[in-house]
C-alpha cells in the first residue's frame, strides 16, 4: 500500500506488539489493507485468533495456513464506550463491536463513523466493511464501518 | 452426569467477613483476609490450627494460598489458587467437596481480601504481586488495543445482544438494580443501605438507574456493581465432622463448575452463559431442580449478569429472566427472594463477589440474617451461582437445612 496518502497518523491507542510467532501474517496483512485469517488446513474452517492449533470440536490438528478474508462481515453486537483507557479518552464516547466476518469468525474492533450518541440508530445485524487505520510503518489498525449491502 | 455420592458429603459451617467493608476501610488485602478467617473460625468454633485445606484466589500475591498460610502461621497440607475471576470461590466449594470426599482433608477454608477500592487511591505502585503480561498475548494484542476499560466494557456487548434477541429493555435490567437496593435498605452492613452509610445511599427507582451516567452503554453507573474493599471467609466440613461446630450445618446438596471462554470473542452467543452447565450438573448431584429452591444468590457483577443467570439455571424461560424481579417477587417479603444482602450492586463488591453469595446464603438458610425486619427470609433451599472473567466462568452450588 502506497505510504504517501497514510503517512501521518492520528492514532493515539495503544499500539500492538505484533505476535511475530503466530501472528504475523495478520499484522503483515493489515500493512496492505487486508484482513488475512488463519485457517485449519484439515477441516476447512477459518478460526480468530490465530493460534498454532485448530480450535474447532472434533478437529484440533496443527496444520494451519492462512488466507485473504472478504473483509465483510455482520454486526453481532456493540457498546458505546464513556470510559476507556489512555490514548483512547479523547475519543469518547465511541463504538466498539464484535463483528461475525463471512468466514465465520468474530472479532472485537471499534465500529467507525457512526452517531455514538444514538445508540437505537445502529442497528445490530448490518453489514459491515473492514477498513484499516495507519498508526506507522510497521502496523495498521483494523476497525470496520457500516456498508450499504445485502 | 449425576454425581449423587458427593451429595451432602460436606457442608458449610460457618462464615465471617473483616471488621471493616467498604469504602477506606484502611486495611491491606491480607488485613482484609485475615480479619475474615479470624471471624469465620470462631462463628464455627474451628481452631487456626484445624484449617487444612485453604482455598485462595486473590489478594495475597502471586502466590496466594501459601502467602495467606505463611502469613496466618499455618501449614495445611492441601492448597489452592484456582483463578477464574469473582466465581473462583463457587468452584472453590466444589473443589473442597472432592478434597474432603476423597479424605484428603477434613475442613476447608475459602477466604478472599481485596482493596477494590483503596487500590485506586494508593494507586498500583511496586511490584505488588501483579502479573506479568506478555504483550504477545492475544487479548493485549487484538482486544485491549481497543480501547476498553474494565469488565463493563464487554458485558455491555452482552447485555446489547440480549436486549435485541428478546427485546428486553434497559428499565428490565434497571428493575434488578432497584430490588438489589430494596434489599441493601434491610441490611445496616450494606455499603448502599442509607444516607447514613453512601452519600447516594437508600432506596432508587428505576429512574435513578436510567439517569445515573453511562459507563458503556447499555450499562449506567447503577447496572455495574460497586466496587470497594472486602474481606469474606467460609468453613466447610465433612458430613462426619457438620455437627461438632456451633452452627447449624448448611448442607452442600449440589456443586460444578463451568467455563467457556476468556476472550469474550471466543463466546459463541453472549445471551447464555455456561452457568447453563454447571446449574445442570449441580441440579443433578443434589437430585434436586429449579422449582425446589426457595431463594437464590446470583452474582450481580451487572444488572445484565444476574438477569441471565436467572435463565441459566432454570429458574425463568429464556428472555423472561427480569421478570422475576418484576412485582415484588424477588423483594423482601416476595415468593423468590434474590441477592438478598443487597449484591455487588448494593451490599459490597471488592472485585471478585463470590465468596459473600456464599456468605449471605449460609446466614439466609442459618437465620442468622441480622438486619431490619424482612431482611430473614424462611428459605431452607438456594441456589448459587457465580460467574467470573467476560461472562467466562460459573460455579453453581445448591444448600439446603434439615427442615
Ligand atoms: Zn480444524
Amino acid at each position: 500500500m502506497p505510504k504517501d496518502e497514510t503517512s501521518t497518523s492520528n492514532y493515539t491507542g495503544p499500539i500492538p506488539d505484533p505476535d511475530i510467532l503466530t501472528a504475523k501474517e495478520f499484522w503483515e496483512g493489515t500493512q496492505n489493507q487486508n484482513l488475512v485469517l488463519p485457517k485449519c488446513k484439515s477441516c476447512k474452517e477459518f478460526f480468530f485468533y490465530p493460534r498454532i492449533i485448530c480450535p474447532k470440536k472434533g478437529c484440533h490438528k496443527t496444520d494451519i495456513i492462512w488466507e485473504v478474508a472478504s473483509g465483510k462481515g455482520y454486526l453481532y453486537t456493540f457498546a458505546i464506550q464513556h470510559v476507556a483507557i489512555d490514548g483512547w479518552k479523547e475519543k469518547l464516547p465511541f463504538v466498539t463491536a464484535f463483528i461475525d466476518t463471512d468466514e465465520k469468525v468474530r472479532m472485537l474492533s471499534v465500529l467507525k463513523n457512526v452517531d455514538a450518541s444514538q445508540p437505537q440508530s445502529i442497528i445490530i445485524g448490518s453489514r459491515v466493511e473492514v477498513k484499516f487505520e495507519y498508526v506507522n510503518d510497521d502496523i495498521s489498525i483494523p476497525y470496520w464501518e457500516i456498508i450499504n449491502d445485502k | 452426569m449425576t454425581n449423587n455420592k458427593l451429595r451432602r458429603a460436606a457442608a458449610i459451617v460457618g462464615v465471617g467477613e473483616s471488621d471493616k467493608f467498604g469504602f477506606d476501610t484502611n486495611k491491606t488485602s491480607l488485613m482484609l483476609h485475615t480479619e475474615a478467617i479470624i471471624s469465620a473460625t470462631n462463628d464455627a468454633g474451628l481452631d487456626i490450627d484445624e484449617i487444612d485445606g485453604l482455598f485462595i484466589t486473590g489478594g495475597a500475591g502471586r502466590f496466594p494460598a501459601i502467602a495467606m498460610a505463611e502469613y496466618l502461621g499455618i501449614r495445611p497440607k492441601y492448597v489452592d489458587n484456582t483463578y477464574v475471576g469473582g466465581a473462583g470461590f463457587i468452584v472453590f466449594v466444589n473443589h473442597a467437596v472432592a478434597a474432603i470426599n476423597a479424605g484428603i482433608i477434613d475442613t476447608a477454608v475459602i477466604s478472599h481480601g481485596e482493596v477494590g477500592h483503596s487500590i485506586r487511591q494508593r494507586g498500583n505502585k511496586g511490584t505488588g504481586g501483579g502479573f506479568n503480561y506478555d504483550p504477545w498475548d492475544p487479548s493485549m494484542q487484538f482486544e485491549q488495543i481497543y480501547g476498553l476499560w474494565g469488565a463493563p466494557a464487554y458485558y455491555a456487548h452482552a447485555m446489547n445482544r440480549y436486549m435485541y434477541e428478546f427485546n428486553v429493555s434497559k428499565e428490565d435490567f434497571a428493575q434488578i438494580a432497584v430490588v438489589a437496593r430494596e434489599w441493601a435498605t434491610l441490611n445496616p452492613k450494606a455499603v448502599m443501605h442509607s444516607k447514613e452509610t453512601h452519600p447516594f445511599g437508600g432506596p432508587i427507582d428505576i429512574k435513578t438507574v436510567l439517569d445515573s451516567r453511562p459507563i458503556a452503554w447499555p450499562l449506567n453507573l447503577l447496572d455495574c456493581c460497586l466496587v470497594t474493599d472486602h474481606g469474606g471467609a467460609v468453613v466447610i466440613t465433612s458430613k462426619d465432622r457438620a455437627n461438632d461446630f456451633k452452627n447449624i450445618p448448611v448442607w452442600i446438596d449440589g456443586s460444578a463448575e463451568a467455563i467457556s471462554h476468556i476472550n469474550m470473542s471466543q463466546m459463541q452467543d453472549m445471551t447464555e452463559t455456561s452457568a447453563k452447565e454447571s446449574s445442570k450438573r449441580a441440579y443433578a448431584m443434589a437430585g434436586l431442580g429449579p422449582a425446589d429452591m426457595e431463594m437464590a444468590m446470583l452474582y450481580d457483577s451487572f444488572t445484565y449478569t444476574a438477569g441471565v443467570t436467572a435463565e441459566m439455571v432454570g429458574l425463568a424461560p429464556r428472555g423472561q429472566g427480569t421478570d422475576l424481579w418484576k412485582n415484588g417477587a424477588a423483594s423482601p417479603g416476595g415468593k423468590f427472594p434474590i441477592n438478598t444482602n443487597g449484591g455487588g450492586l448494593s451490599y459490597s463488591h471488592s472485585g471478585m463477589y463470590g465468596i459473600l453469595l456464599l456468605i449471605e446464603a449460609q446466614r439466609q438458610l442459618a437465620q442468622k440474617a441480622i438486619g431490619l425486619p424482612g431482611r430473614q427470609t424462611n428459605a431452607k433451599s438456594a441456589i448459587i451461582n457465580g460467574t467470573g472473567g467476560p461472562l467466562a466462568s460459573t460455579g453453581t452450588i445448591i444448600v439446603s437445612v434439615d427442615k
